[in-house]
């Protein structure tokens, strides 16, 4: 039986105005697998993952690779779980792309010669040479989404989470995106409505809506129940309705 | 953002490079002797005007930089008139005598300060103050200041042009005002709410409050030499003028 990655149980969060935002969810990530969690709008899901490496602290259990979430390990838990977030101008804070990469490898206590090459060795992989001692902020959508890759790369994380990673890609882009995400062999956990990007990289799914965990399980089972799907404010992906067609 | 800011940058001059510990003490007397000299004392204003125009020869910062920068202190200056006018009680000096007081050493306070930023780029000069055991509570407070400012003006801009897309030729001024009363608190609602995301980036990559550079700050000969004449220069103005 494979380890488990993410272990999380019985988790339930309310933000300060007391709204729900998780009610008692429960699902695990194997090692090396990818874990689709797919919902509507307001579902839970980026509140969710932001408990993956302790930003939000809710009732209930949070394991990452066996050891429980708390105050005393987050440095460990974040330098193991990489969180690539939606809007990459949220994750871009530095004055050049360089600052940008390293500035996590510099919090966990990184040697200069090392960091420099770290940041070298994920840019020159993700076809970012010529653009480190630029301002993110100059760079095109994509661009700026291949270096908020970079940023969480650059600490080699067990765990890799996106949150909606193909938002706002036009198609090159996202294709080139999914095409390096699916070329990464590590643990994956997506949060996304790109039902599509889903049915192409994960292997499960969780289904969310309101706080709560609907449906989990093997991808085809979830994305090819249209009736669970419509339910829930989706609908099947379109390379998949084209695969039945065929 | 100053591209002096980046963690590895040591800046193109000598000045730039100058410890920026070496840079926040001398800046930090020169700042108290404007404040201390009389106003009476015109020719140490003009020394003081002196020797920050030979720093910021020697900074090589673009002038275009640093003027569009001091235009900032207008207002200030138009605020502290206003308040003298209305407000004057001291019988002791006259408006003008106040004006000419709190006018030039707010010009050149505002001056050294711009030089010690633009010169030393804010990582820098926040390493220098956590160097300096200044409490990380303070440094904290500089930090996000510092990176909330940019957002708030990104954000302004965003809603500026919003705005104008639904524009449609002049209107009223009470409308006007009325909007911008409007768009304000939205405004820095917006911005706090873009700053919550970002510092939840940051602690998603370890951020742990200290200021974290690739630079090793070590105290070389010139910043020992700088230091010394910087203070031979406050003294010899001090005693001579």
């Amino acid at each position: 039986m494979k380890k488990k990655a993410v272990r999380i149980q019985d988790l339930s969060f309310s933000y300060p105005d007391k709204s729900a935002a998780l009610d008692r969810i429960s699902f695990s990530v194997s090692s090396g697998e990818s874990l689709g969690i797919i919902g509507p709008n307001g579902a839970g899901k980026s509140t969710a993952l932001l408990h993956l490496n302790g930003v939000l602290k809710g009732k209930g259990e949070v394991r990452i690779l066996g050891e429980k979430v708390h105050k005393g390990n987050l440095k460990w838990v974040r330098s193991r779980v990489g969180i690539v977030f939606q809007d990459p101008n949220d994750q871009l804070f530095m004055p050049t792309v360089f600052d940008d990469v390293a500035f996590g490898l510099l919090n966990l206590g990184w040697e200069k010669e090392e960091v420099q090459n770290r940041v070298q060795r994920v840019l020159k992989n993700l076809g970012l040479e010529g653009v480190q001692d630029r301002n993110p902020s100059h760079l095109s959508f994509g661009e700026k989404k291949k270096i908020s890759l970079a940023t969480v790369l650059v600490l080699e994380p067990e765990i890799l989470v996106l949150d909606e990673p193909t938002a706002n890609l036009d198609p090159g882009s996202r294709r080139n995106f999914l095409e390096i995400l699916e070329g990464i062999p590590k643990t994956k956990i997506m949060a996304t409505h790109d039902l599509d990007s889903v049915w192409q990289l994960c292997s499960r799914v969780l289904l969310m809506n309101k706080g709560k965990v609907i449906a989990q399980g093997e991808s085809r089972e979830i994305l090819e129940d249209e009736k669970l799907l419509e339910q829930n404010n989706l609908e099947v992906p379109h390379r998949l309705l084209l695969e039945k067609k065929e | 953002m100053n591209s002096v800011s980046s963690f590895r940058k040591q800046g193109k001059n000598f000045f730039q490079r100058l410890d920026p510990r070496v840079k926040i003490i001398t800046f930090t007397v020169f700042i108290l002797f404007i404040g201390l000299t009389p106003p009476g004392d015109f020719y140490k204003f003009l020394a003081y005007l002196f020797l920050l125009g030979v720093f910021f020869t020697l900074s090589s910062v673009p002038f275009k930089r640093w003027v569009s920068r001091l235009a900032l202190i207008f207002p200030l200056l138009a605020f502290i008139g206003l308040s003298v006018i209305l407000f004057k009680q001291d019988p002791q000096w006259t408006r003008g005598e106040i004006l000419w007081n709190l006018g030039v050493k707010t010009v050149l306070i505002f001056m050294s300060v711009l030089l010690l930023v633009l010169s030393t780029g804010f990582y820098r000069l926040v390493k220098g103050l956590e160097l300096l055991k200044v409490p990380s509570l303070v440094i904290s407070v500089v930090t996000f200041a510092y990176r909330y400012s940019f957002l708030l003006s990104q954000e302004a801009e965003s809603m500026r042009k919003a705005k104008l897309s639904r524009s449609f030729g002049r209107r009223k001024k009470t409308q006007e005002v009325k909007t911008l009363m409007h768009m304000v608190p939205h405004l820095f609602f917006r911005t706090f709410e873009r700053s919550e995301r970002i510092y939840a980036a940051m602690l998603s990559r370890g951020f742990d409050r200290k200021v974290k550079t690739l630079i090793l700050f070590r105290m070389k000969t010139e910043d020992w030499i700088f230091g010394f004449l910087f203070f031979l220069a406050l003294g010899l103005i001090r005693g001579m003028l």
